[in-house]
């Protein structure tokens, strides 16, 4: 009995491995498939995944050699999958659409397309040379840009009409009433349009910052800690060019924090909270949308709550101030596509990509993402499609923004990216709930435990 | 005979292994299997897409003695147990207690009470990002009646924890269905007795009722340990960690590491780390019960 059971427990064991071990994959016979990840960003709503489906159909229909397949996975579980994916010898094709956080995340884990481009003389010149460099670093380029999304200042018309003040300026580098447009005159701006329940403002006497009933400014929730340091002549990234020493005390960076931390305790022109999921005065954690809000520096995503927006006030964009040192850095978000190292059909791969990126199919994935087409040539037509949202809004300045896109990226890679990336959410999360008020202090702790990190990276890279 | 009794064991044991087969398989695949693989990964570095590569005990050592998060996390983790696991056990306890007596409608009462236990954790996370919400929650509405201003819970790093043991609470309704069979277990004779003997109501509580269910106590604070050391959903949805990492629970540290910071080798060893925890408690508890728990029928010697 003993043995039998030994032998039947010994066979499902050797069924069961058999049944794991990795397999050398079968010849293709037929056309090769290519599965595309999409969960890394937007591109998981149902109406998005129609527009996915009937690409893919419109590719299979054309394509007698590769055919593909959209693989959704909601946003919330997307590492994971892709990771289990991965581990398991499943890796998808191409992931798409992925941001450069996304990219960075996982920055090892991606095919360098630069020998694609340069195989086939692929001609980028139609693209915005921004948006490209996006998605070029040191050692590789990682895709082709589909879309952008640059920041602008919304800002709420009838809180400025209300205030009877003029409305911020329509270009890049145009004055505000004889001043110039930058983040002091924007702060100045935004403390006539902060009140206090008895409607007075943040820059009247016995104005009472405790009861505070209309913000002037959100800056820059939504937005990683980074792009305020950049905004103030710092190294956005951090740390010195070889990576290996963190640059995060520098005075560039202290003023940067300064100024965050008095936005909100010395000015009072933006809420006391952390980040996206603070500011509950702002309802659905839309600062403009909730009505309360003068003037909010984001990026164009936020193009899904425009409707919102339109049906309950008017509202416009100005552009992003110059910082202190006159440099105008508008951070942006830009999508592309990526092919995995283990890609089993890198070359089909990059055949998709190319055909995803086409003028026609490019404005039909950017409509449906809320994005700024990557190529100039698209420019036009976007700026049509955007009149039937309204007639009214700037949005010319959308694409001026975009030559002032921050390079490098607010979430470019670095080592060790998401330790480093949560050591500086976590520094200025201390700083917005006013958990830290030495924001210099806080600046050489977090640059303290940062070239930890960095060593961790490069010990563990030896 | 002897044969014939060999031969039905056989037959038996077929049977038994044909029945069991689905679970085997189950098992070697779905448990032993990762929980070797998760050893083997443990003394590796490996970023769970690329290969691993063998560090010997480096994971742990570094877990041990450089790395501050995970003994914040562990920290945090054994807070919000030594918290919530005693509240749980006490307000179930109550409940049921409470639930026990003949009171008019009852049922309606045990059924409201229990109702939130079978809620998804996630569904409790959202409900409770509402009603903790600074300006528009429940929370700080009634805090207001009472003259207090209440925080900004989950954006607060002082409240974000206090606000996770509250939410906790809301699943005793689970603890307190076990204690109300366990209460209804404990024969009616025993209190017509300690009646005879002249005890009252505390005494019967504390002399009969409470010997009584200490099995049940035991059950429910071995799962609660458990459970709390495993602590994920609620607090992933509602500060995945943050503020500042005062919510960083341990599991949540595994998580990040696991999937966000590319150390599948480093976050087996946590869990490998954190296996060893609980099975210490569990032990402890399981060693200390010999004090405190007692099993109808059990002769102890004075």
């Amino acid at each position: 009995m003993g043995h039998s059971m030994a032998k039947c427990l010994s066979l499902v064991l050797l069924a069961l491995l058999a049944a794991c071990a990795p397999g050398k994959p079968a010849a293709p016979a037929g056309p090769v498939k290519v599965s595309i990840f999409v969960g890394f960003g937007t591109g998981t709503d149902p109406s998005q995944i129609e527009v996915h489906n009937q690409l893919a159909k419109e590719f299979n229909d054309t394509h007698k050699d590769i055919q593909v397949e959209f693989v959704t996975v909601p946003y919330a579980e997307a590492r994971t999958k892709y990771s289990a994916m991965v581990a398991g010898n499943m890796a998808p094709d191409l992931v798409m659409p992925i941001g450069v956080m996304g990219i960075a995340g996982n920055y090892d884990g991606w095919k360098d397309i630069a020998p694609y481009i340069k195989k086939d003389n692929y001609d980028l010149s139609d693209y915005y040379g921004p948006a490209v460099d996006v998605h070029k670093y040191s050692d590789k380029t990682v895709g082709l840009p589909i879309g952008v999304y640059p920041s602008v200042v919304y800002y709420n018309s009838d809180m400025f009409d209300r205030a009877k003040l003029p409305y911020p300026p329509t270009k890049i580098g145009e004055a505000y009433q004889g001043s110039p447009w930058t983040y002091d005159t924007l702060i100045q701006l935004a403390q006539k349009l902060t009140l206090d329940k008895k409607k007075k403002n943040a820059t009247q006497p016995g104005f009472d910052a405790g009861n505070v009933v209309q913000y002037g400014f959100d800056g820059w929730d939504w937005s990683p800690w980074r792009i305020v340091p950049g905004k103030f002549g710092g190294n956005a990234l951090g740390m010195s060019a070889d990576f290996k020493t963190a640059q995060m005390n520098t005075t560039e960076w202290k003023a940067g924090l300064k100024f965050l931390y008095d936005t909100i305790n010395t000015w009072h022109v933006r809420p006391k909270g952390a980040g996206e999921n603070a500011t509950s005065i702002y309802g659905d954690n839309d600062p403009i949308g909730s009505g309360k809000t003068g003037m909010w520096e984001c990026f164009s995503w936020i193009q899904y709550a425009y409707s919102g927006w339109s049906a309950n006030f008017s509202w416009n964009v100005a552009p992003v101030p110059a910082g202190p040192t006159g440099k105008v850095v508008a951070q942006a978000n830009a999508d592309t596509f990526a092919i995995p190292v283990q890609a089993p059909h890198p070359d089909q791969a990059w055949e998709v990509m190319k055909w995803m990126v086409e003028p026609a199919n490019m404005v039909r994935l950017t409509n449906s993402y809320g994005a700024i087409p990557a190529r100039k040539s698209l420019a036009a037509g976007w700026l049509e499609g955007q009149k039937k949202i309204s007639t009214k809004v700037n949005w010319q300045l959308f694409l001026d923004s975009i030559d002032y896109m921050d390079k490098p990226n607010n979430e470019a890679w670095v080592p060790n990216y998401q330790k480093v990336w949560d050591a500086m959410e976590n520094n200025m999360t201390a700083v917005t709930t006013g958990k830290v008020t030495d924001t210099d202090k806080a600046l050489d702790t977090l640059n303290t435990e940062v070239q930890g990190y960095l060593d961790e990276y490069w010990k563990a890279k030896k | 005979m002897g044969t014939i009794t060999s031969q039905r064991r056989k037959v038996e044991a077929r049977w038994a292994l044909a029945f069991l087969g689905p679970w085997i398989v189950g098992f070697l695949a779905f448990t032993l299997g990762p929980m070797v693989a998760s050893l083997f990964f443990s003394f590796t570095r490996y970023t769970g897409t690329s290969a691993p590569v063998w560090i010997g005990l480096d994971n742990y050592i570094t877990l041990l003695t450089g790395d501050p998060k995970f003994w914040n996390s562990m920290g945090i983790t054994f807070t919000f147990a030594f918290v919530a696991v005693p509240l749980s056990l006490v307000l179930g306890f109550l409940l049921a207690y409470l639930l026990n007596f003949k009171i008019p409608g009852m049922k309606v009462w045990r059924t409201l009470f229990y109702l939130p236990s079978v809620i998804s954790g996630v569904v409790v996370a959202i409900l409770w990002r509402g009603l903790f919400d600074e300006k528009f929650g429940v929370v700080n509405f009634v805090l207001s009646w009472l003259g207090m201003v209440g925080p900004d819970w989950f954006t607060n790093s002082q409240f974000a924890l206090v606000a996770l043991v509250l939410i906790s609470l809301w699943g005793v309704g689970g603890g307190m269905i076990i204690y109300l069979a366990g209460l209804q277990g404990i024969p009616t004779s025993l209190y017509e007795a300690s009646e005879l003997d002249g005890a009252g109501r505390w005494q019967q509580l504390t002399r009969v009722t409470l010997p009584m269910m200490s099995p049940v106590i035991f059950y429910n604070l071995i799962i609660g340990i458990i459970s709390c050391f495993q602590y994920f959903t609620e607090a992933w949805i509602l500060t995945k960690g943050g503020p500042d990492d005062a919510t960083l629970f341990y599991n949540i540290y595994l998580y990040k590491n696991a999937f966000l910071y590319g150390a599948m080798g480093y976050a087996s060893a946590l869990a490998w780390v954190l296996f060893f925890v609980v099975l210490v408690f569990t032990a402890l508890v399981f060693r200390s019960s010999s004090m405190w728990v007692y099993y109808e029928g059990e002769v102890r010697k004075s």
